[in-house]
């Protein structure tokens, strides 16, 4: 173990770290900030921009870059001294050569890298005087993507993710040298299923979202950890809120389900909170036939009145986009107090039953050797898989797509089209003979098909050599091979022995809680064993099977409620006698429904959703039920006091306990769960924004062999919070669960460049007050070097006086004084 | 004897002070037909400036609204429209109200602005019967169409020395070519958004 680790010092502090690990990724391990902009952890380093350079003692060039330089035994590095303190203000004092003063208007102005790292690490003032670099203004590059070629500061990271992570043709970079600029092919709009991750890339204001523009600014806002809800995959994201309205959506780092990213159907799903067409208040159909507004208690009194004698009469549809409590409450409401056995969720239909667990997880893809996708297309339905199967495949895997042809199937090495059932059965025989030899472990180094240019193989024999030499294969199951199909699968997968957490058989579900429903009971079946604590606690539920969804869409039962879903979308569907939906946006049933009611989004309630692969996460509310709209749990509430229940759960978490002391699949649970890390993804939401625990500082300088993974800072930069309130000479507050860089500076005896003293003052000729401002060229002589620690040379100090002061060193004024008379000469408004 | 000369000097000192102040003109200001003169960088109501084209010179970057200690001022920006622009550059302030009963006249919002839009100008009568007359729109805070000021800024923000080599475009009226300094200097009209020229390559270029 010991020979994996390598010794180096970082300013002054020994530490040990894996081979290979980057500089930037040590120091950021002991706390030590080094400014990056082309870094991204999730991609490859280049070393484009340059503004991470640090000193290493006995090099042959003495800066190097910490992005791509790994550590080496007794590397003696330093992040402030004077060399790496001026390399850095140097590259600032370039990158912003071109960079226009746009910050007023910039979208990125607050929570910018470039605005940033020029306070902390900046010159402070810019001897730049000739003409800078000039681009039209907001070039739209794709459907909601706006480009500002004048602001872009070539770190690549938008053209890398395409390349990369998405592994598409997208953004590029068109010319070379200093007339480069991002660009898409000549003609092509860029219009990717996660062009909305650029943005988030971008260090600066140059990609900008069409729907965020110029609607907010990050310090205004307030951040929620949320979680996505379009998909089954509990995809993370940041919720941003302005004055209680949602003003975008962002990825958050989980590396257990998005590895960061979010897709656009995900990231531009607000939209629908605050559209004019969502249903904000209770409706009643009146004898026209017209639906009129009426209050929550007449609408609710229509309910209770039109409730038939027979109480299988009634069913109740729960959509999968409602949370675990609001399925909760509404099987109090259903098999609890209505006593019908009608209470299934929208998805029951893909219902695994509770005897086969699947060990499959999204983040098996890494690590998997073969990943299977059997049946329809999983990129089509879930976009955020797809960029973990990408990252699979970058990895090792091999794709074989069996079953309907995926959008997947460029990547794929082998494809075959048929029934996905049947070529299962058939692959699955062919698996079960006796392994020879000369088979096992067999692997085949040939390019793939998607890298050299050609087309994906359809070799059967190949394919099932492939499968057989593969350690961890990653079945991905979705669309049609459901019900009894997936449980043949999965058993088969359970027999070849690939039942290995996190590989084997993932189900990719549709809807967004179909999991978290079916752990509580919402569907035709009802496990009675499972559900004895249940059965004691509401006495004389109904505990009899009930009718799918299907059959209910099919107007089998007098009287629907549908909560969150559209049953009439149904094909064969009918209206039943008594139609009550609760909905956040008008749709077919709404159309017919004689009450509405207005529900709920995702972010305007707490909420626990259960991923495909089983994960339970936390969804934190963000914003204020809008208009008279009320969350799923508190409805189905008030229509439990109305049939006379008492001892209801007034809160979300009241209700999540009483699942947890209620439900098999959940025992124990409650919201505590969610406040430490581990099997639970729950963080706070400042906490999470950025993303990354710091080390214990008291255990320094002794380093545990077994170091905590550095998790790296979310994809936006590093400091979001509060960065908008700082004023010019104002340090940054300390953020919180962050330690003060300058207090880890003083642990560890350093300097921080914050918490320089000022030189003496500067000696010159003509460095007499005028007005109050101090002139800006000082010439110091010789006899000025400041003594003691403090550097020579220029120094850090903003907003001290009415102006900012710099002091320029003698060669640099010569410089200044020769540029100055080129100035003059300078003709206004001439471009090359 | 003494004394009495003593009281009788005193005496006439304190009345040739009331026969001064007597025949001095009154310093009651008959309010509100008389007006005070009020110090030139009096902080009063705020005023929203424009160019001299008429363009508005809030380009709603929310600064003010950022750095305001009591939350008094609220701001929605929006995109410009090229054909009509309300103010230079890409954005504008679409919405733009102050709530002058929270507001404290501190001046930070004049501090704040990157374009010298907003100032706090001498109009300190402000009462009103209700509290939405105190609720400042854009449309009351702008300064009428025609009139183009830079308010008190002159006062106390004087313009810097001449060898300050950091150029504001706004003060010192310089143009570098991009549209922020344009808008700075007035010239927001020229059109920047045509393609830069392509440069033309000379023999035995190869970069």
């Amino acid at each position: 173990m010991a020979d994996d680790l390598v010794n180096i010092t970082i300013d002054g502090h020994q530490m040990a770290v894996p081979k290979g690990t980057l500089l930037v990724e040590a120091a950021r391990q002991i706390g030590i900030e080094i400014p990056v902009y082309c870094y991204h952890p999730k991609m490859k380093p280049v070393g484009a921009c340059r503004v991470c350079l640090v000193e290493v003692e006995n090099q042959r060039r003495p800066m190097m870059p910490a992005c791509t330089t790994t550590v080496m035994p007794d590397m003696v590095v330093h992040t402030r001294s004077d060399n790496a303190v001026e390399a850095r203000g140097a590259v600032l004092e370039f990158l912003l050569i071109n960079h226009p003063l746009d910050c007023p208007v910039c979208d990125r102005a607050g929570e910018c890298d470039l605005q940033d790292f020029t306070q902390k690490y900046g010159n402070g003032n810019t001897r730049f005087i000739e003409q800078k670099r000039h681009f039209a203004k907001s070039k739209q590059v794709g459907k909601n993507v706006v480009l500002d070629r004048e602001r872009c500061i070539m770190c690549q990271r938008c053209v890398r993710f395409c390349e990369e992570i998405a592994m598409e043709e997208g953004l590029v970079i068109v010319d070379r040298g200093n007339r480069s600029e991002i660009g898409t092919f000549e003609g092509r709009s860029f219009d990717s299923k996660f062009s909305g991750n650029v943005i988030e890339l971008c260090p600066v204001g140059a990609l900008t979202a069409k729907t965020y523009r110029f609607e907010s600014r990050p310090w205004e806002q307030q951040h929620y950890a949320g979680i996505c809800n379009v998909s089954s995959l509990g995809v993370n994201i940041t919720v941003d809120v302005r004055y209680d309205e949602v003003v975008r959506l962002r990825g958050r780092m989980n590396d257990e389900i998005d590895d960061g990213w979010l897709s656009d159907k995900c990231r531009y799903s607000h939209l629908a909170i605050h559209s004019d067409d969502r249903i904000l208040s209770p409706m009643v159909r009146n004898d026209q036939g017209q639906l009129t507004k009426v209050s929550w208690a007449a609408a609710l009194e229509r309910i209770v009145q039109a409730f038939p004698e027979n109480a299988s009469q009634i069913g109740l549809a729960v959509g999968t986009r409602l949370s675990v409590e609001d399925g909760h409450m509404l099987l109090r409401l259903g098999r609890g107090l209505l006593k019908t056995p009608n209470v299934v969720h929208e998805h029951e239909a893909e219902s695994l039953g509770t005897n086969t667990t699947l060990t499959g997880r999204v983040k098996g893809c890494d690590a998997a050797d073969v990943i299977l996708c059997l049946g329809s297309d999983p990129a089509k339905s879930h976009h955020d898989f797809e960029l973990r199967i990408k990252k699979g495949l970058r990895n090792k895997a091999r794709l074989i797509c069996i079953g309907e042809q995926p959008a997947l199937v460029g990547y794929a090495d082998y494809q075959v089209i048929g029934v996905a059932s049947e070529l299962w059965s058939k692959l699955k025989k062919e698996l079960k003979k006796e392994t020879t030899e000369e088979e096992s472990g067999l692997r085949f180094p040939k390019p793939r098909p998607w890298e050299a240019g050609g087309e994906t193989s359809q070799d059967w024999d190949a394919l099932v050599k492939e499968i057989r030499g593969a350690e961890n294969v990653l079945v991905v199951v979705s669309g049609d091979i459901a019900g009894q199909g997936l449980q043949d699968v999965a058993r088969d997968v359970e027999d070849l022995g690939w039942n290995t957490a996190p590989h084997g058989v993932i189900h990719l579900r549709s809807g967004v809680n179909p999991v978290g429903h079916e752990s509580i009971g919402l569907i035709p079946e009802w496990d009675e064993d499972g559900n004895q604590a249940l059965a004691k606690a509401w006495e004389g539920m109904n505990t009899d099977s009930g009718l799918s969804y299907a059959e209910m869409c099919r107007g089998k039962t007098e009287m629907l409620l549908a909560f969150g879903c559209n049953p009439l979308a149904q094909p064969e569907s009918k209206k039943p006698k008594f139609l009550v939906q609760a909905a956040t946006h008008p749709d077919e049933t709404t159309e017919k429904a004689d009450v509405v009611l207005p529900l709920s989004m995702w972010v305007e309630y707490n909420g626990v959703y259960i991923s495909t692969d089983g994960t339970v996460q936390f969804n934190r509310q963000a914003i204020l039920p809008l208009g008279e709209a009320q969350p799923a749990w508190s409805i189905a509430r008030e229509l439990c006091l109305r049939l006379g229940a008492s001892d209801l759960p007034e809160n979300p978490r009241a209700v999540y306990s009483e699942v947890g002391s209620l439900h098999a699949a959940l025992a124990g649970a409650t919201y505590k769960d969610f406040q430490t890390p581990g099997q639970y993804h729950w963080s706070y939401p400042q906490q999470a924004d950025l993303g990354m625990p710091r080390p214990d500082l008291s255990a320094i300088p002794v380093k545990e062999p077994d170091m905590p993974m550095w998790m790296p800072a979310p994809l936006t930069g590093s400091t979001v919070e509060g960065a908008g309130r700082l004023h010019r000479g104002q340090t940054p507050p300390p953020v919180p669960g962050q330690r003060d860089p300058r207090e880890i500076a003083k642990l560890l005896g350093l300097n921080h460049p914050m918490d320089r003293t000022a030189p003496p003052a500067l000696t010159a000729g003509g460095a007499e007050k005028k007005d109050g401002y101090i002139p800006l060229r000082v010439v110091p002589s010789t006899s000025a070097e400041p003594a003691g620690p403090t550097p020579a040379g220029r120094h850090h100090e903003i907003g001290v006086g009415p102006r900012r002061r710099v002091a320029v060193p003698v060669a640099q004024t010569a410089l200044l004084e020769a540029s100055d008379a080129a100035d003059n000469t300078t003709e206004d408004g001439g471009e090359e | 004897m003494d004394r009495v000369i003593d009281d009788l000097i005193a005496l006439g000192k304190g009345l040739s002070i009331t026969f001064k102040n007597y025949l001095e003109k009154p310093v009651t200001k008959q309010y509100p037909e008389e007006k005070r003169d009020i110090p030139k960088r009096a902080r009063g109501r705020h005023v929203l400036h424009r160019y001299n084209d008429g363009l508005e010179r809030c380009v709603g970057c929310l600064l003010c609204q950022g750095t305001c200690p009591a939350g008094a001022i609220y701001i929605e920006a929006e995109e410009n429209d090229k054909e009509n622009p309300v103010s230079k550059g890409e954005r504008h302030a679409k919405v733009f109200d102050v709530d002058l009963l929270r507001c404290i006249y501190c001046g930070h919002c004049e501090m704040a602005c990157p374009t010298n839009a907003i100032t706090l100008e001498n109009n300190t009568a402000l009462a009103g019967f209700t509290r939405e007359s105190l609720l400042m729109h854009k449309e009351d805070l702008l300064e009428p169409e025609g009139s183009s000021t830079l308010g008190t800024t002159e006062y106390w923000d004087p313009k810097p020395p001449e060898d300050l080599s950091h150029r504001v475009p706004a003060q010192t009226g310089e143009f570098d070519g991009s549209s922020t300094s344009a808008a700075a200097v007035g010239r927001g009209d020229l059109d920047l958004n045509k393609a830069p020229k392509k440069p033309t390559r000379k023999e035995g270029d190869n970069a």
